[in-house]
């Protein structure tokens, strides 16, 4: 039986471990990171030795423990022991009440959320798995090909505005943190935010929600798997897969981008070049104008309603509408 | 700058079909309507098969046989310019400087006193005017600095409820505002009946429910709004007033809606000025057409020779697209009737954009 550390031996088992911790502290009945000193920056780095891969992680009895009791360095995994003491508890509330949220949402509008915004996995099964999911997806940071659970970092809230996260040696954010410590999490839309988190965050890019459409004879599917593309020079560009003769399925499309607002069309055109397609131009803007009308549709049924779930869905709306908007001329990718 | 136009029979053909509203009620004719009914066709005008009645707009005008044509026919000697009009206390009547002939003036003022103004269109305003007032501050100030709403916000309210009540009801007869007894009555639907106002203004047709009429095809969400104070979904969405660079020029764009004919097509007013280039407006979507707006854009841009019109005319889209997001997310946290129909109009607006699909050539 492991024994409740407090935050502060949890940070300094981090530091003891190879890992760096300034000026943070761990708000453990929320679940979240915050600065001391909020005029400080702040400083937080988890090693490589205290990296999990997900796949290497099972659910029981409301924590994550790994699959291989032998996995890694013994210090390594005492470390996680008692640090899933100290924050299992508040994440799984944490997504015990997104789904709960979820699930309190009206049938209509569940329909439409399932069917036009591909969040058909949200509502559908067994509410114990669908928190389980929740709550190890929430906590899975993308790094390289794969997923890893990234202790105490993984506590930062999702924020386009917040700490970069360097993810050279073992993971790395720091800079300023007046209210809380947030990093940005790469490659996630709101939409994918609120999936996820259960919250809405305005993000700088918008991706398509999962459509098909029609050119040249060729039916092309849009996808929402974000973390699927091709490296272009500087630009990831979505995998454009053939599943048949007339069959394309690109793995994402961006709709806007609020630094690069010339990204999202020319990756398009692009793509659409590569397939032999013309007629790109008005193309991206039925896309555009198909994922506007469902956003627009969603909050106009949500009028009516004023809950938390609701108001969380509205402003996830909202935000992805100004992301899309972020989408200014063209460029060559 | 004036924001919206007048209702204007030049551009009311979008019609295509008459609007059918189930569930409405029909107002009573009392003695004194029949009695102005009467003095109205005395006078010239023409209305049969038409009642007062309440439907889903509020009052509005209705067909006394559903199964039977109606026709309102409104001569122009029964039409009052808005210059002609004052308020004396709580009642309406015309000016003493005015040229309109006695009887006119005298059918005037006792149709406005018992059916419009004094028959619930006061009432109707100040209850409008009241919900502006009781907005929040935030939600005020965004309306005023970036929406052209201060009208509806600032100064004396019975003012306000005077002005606005004649903007709302003003129709544009060849460049002059005049309201118009009876059809100042119908409510606007997008595909409601068309009228001509070739000496007189005329409105024939069936309808099954209420008799609506287009205000016109220079009306988007915004302007419905602007004017009316009603969300109401339309085909086509215009920018909002602002000030670009094209290239190296400044282009200053308006919602003024002088039209200009070139060839066989109507397009904005270009003025070119010191100070760059005016449009009368700029139209950013239409679902009709969709592929027209950018076109427009560029064609009207081609004498100034810049490259990348096209990226302007995104810029332009975006920027009005965050002025309508950004009053969303100030409405957001609040409640209320206003609140509503404001968030549907911007939602409708931002719906109107979006029907902007490649180019085509105009």
């Amino acid at each position: 039986m492991q024994t409740q550390w407090s935050s502060e031996e949890m940070l300094e088992a981090l530091r003891a471990l190879g890992g760096t911790a300034e000026n943070i502290r761990v708000d453990e009945s929320k679940g979240a990171l915050f600065a001391c000193d909020p005029e400080r920056p702040v400083v937080l780095r988890v090693p490589e030795n205290l990296l999990f891969p997900l796949e290497g992680f099972e659910f029981a009895n409301g924590f994550l423990r790994l699959k291989d009791p032998e996995h890694g360095l013994r210090d390594a995994r005492d470390f996680l022991g008692h640090y899933e003491i100290v924050v299992g508890r508040p994440l799984f509330a944490r997504a015990e009440a997104t789904v709960a949220a979820f699930d309190s949402l009206e049938t209509a509008v569940k329909d439409v959320l399932a069917g036009d915004f591909g969040l058909r996995t949200s509502f559908e099964g067994d509410p114990a798995w669908r928190i389980e999911r929740q709550f190890i997806e929430r906590r899975a940071i993308r790094r390289g090909g794969g997923w890893v659970v990234a202790p105490v970092l993984e506590l930062a809230e999702p924020d386009a505005r917040g700490l970069a996260i360097d993810m050279g040696n073992g993971l790395r954010i720091a800079g300023a943190a007046p209210d809380g410590v947030r990093a940005i999490y790469p490659f996630q839309d709101p939409l994918a935010i609120f999936q996820r988190f259960g919250s809405a965050a305005p993000q700088p890019v918008a991706f398509s929600l999962p459509m098909t459409f029609w050119s040249g004879g060729i039916e092309i599917s849009i996808a929402r798997d974000l973390h699927l593309g091709d490296r272009r020079g500087e630009v990831i560009v979505p995998q454009l897969n053939v599943v048949a003769r007339d069959r394309l399925v690109l793995s994402h499309l961006m709709l806007g981008h609020s630094a690069y607002p010339r990204l999202a069309r020319g990756i398009f055109r692009a793509r659409m070049s590569e397939a032999g397609l013309s007629d790109a131009d008005a193309q991206f803007d039925r896309i555009v104008l198909e994922n506007t009308a469902r956003l627009l549709g969603l909050l106009d049924m949500l009028e009516e309603n004023k809950d938390q779930a609701t108001d969380s869905l509205r402003t996830m709306a909202r935000h992805q509408l100004e992301a899309a908007s972020w989408s200014i001329g063209t460029r060559k990718i | 700058m004036l924001y919206v136009p007048a209702r204007n029979p030049d551009t009311c053909s979008l019609s295509v079909s008459h609007n059918v509203i189930a569930g409405y009620s029909l107002i009573e004719p009392g003695e004194e309507w029949e009695e102005i009914v009467a003095a109205f066709r005395a006078l010239g005008g023409v209305a049969d098969n038409i009642r007062l009645g309440f439907g889903q707009n509020g009052r509005g005008l209705f067909p006394i046989d559903p199964g039977q044509p109606f026709h309102l026919r409104v001569p122009e000697n029964l039409m009052c310019p808005i210059e002609d009009i004052s308020f004396y206390g709580d009642r309406i009547g015309v000016r003493e400087r005015s040229t309109i002939r006695t009887p006119e003036c005298a059918f005037f003022e006792r149709y406005a006193n018992a059916v419009s103004w004094g028959g619930g269109g006061r009432q109707e305003m100040a209850a409008l005017i009241s919900a502006f007032d009781a907005l929040p501050n935030e939600v005020r100030a965004l309306l005023a600095s970036d929406f052209g709403m201060a009208p509806w916000l600032e100064g004396d309210a019975t003012a306000r409820m005077q002005a606005q009540y004649l903007q709302s009801r003003a129709v544009s007869i060849r460049g002059r505002d005049v309201l118009i007894p009876l059809f100042e009555l119908t409510n606007h639907n997008a595909r409601g009946s068309e009228w001509s106002a070739e000496g007189g203004l005329e409105v024939t047709g069936e309808a099954s429910g209420e008799i609506c009429v287009t205000y016109g095809l220079l009306h988007d969400p915004f302007s419905m709004f602007h004017r009316y104070a009603i969300a109401s979904r339309e085909p086509i969405a215009f920018s909002m007033p602002m000030k670009v660079q094209v290239g190296a020029i400044p282009v200053s764009i308006a919602r003024t809606f002088e039209l200009e004919k070139r060839g066989e097509r109507v397009t904005p007013q270009v003025i070119y000025t010191n100070e760059g280039l005016a449009l009368s407006f700029l139209m950013l979507g239409q679902s009709i057409v969709p592929r027209l707006p950018r076109k427009m854009f560029v064609e009207l841009m081609k004498p100034l020779s810049v490259a990348n019109v096209d990226e302007e005319f995104d810029a332009v889209v975006h920027a009005n697209a965050t002025k309508f997001l950004k009053l969303l997310a100030a409405l957001d946290p609040h409640r209320g009737e206003l609140i509503i129909v404001m968030r549907k109009m911007a939602l409708y607006q931002l719906e109107a954009m979006t029907f902007c699909v490649g180019a085509r050539e105009v």
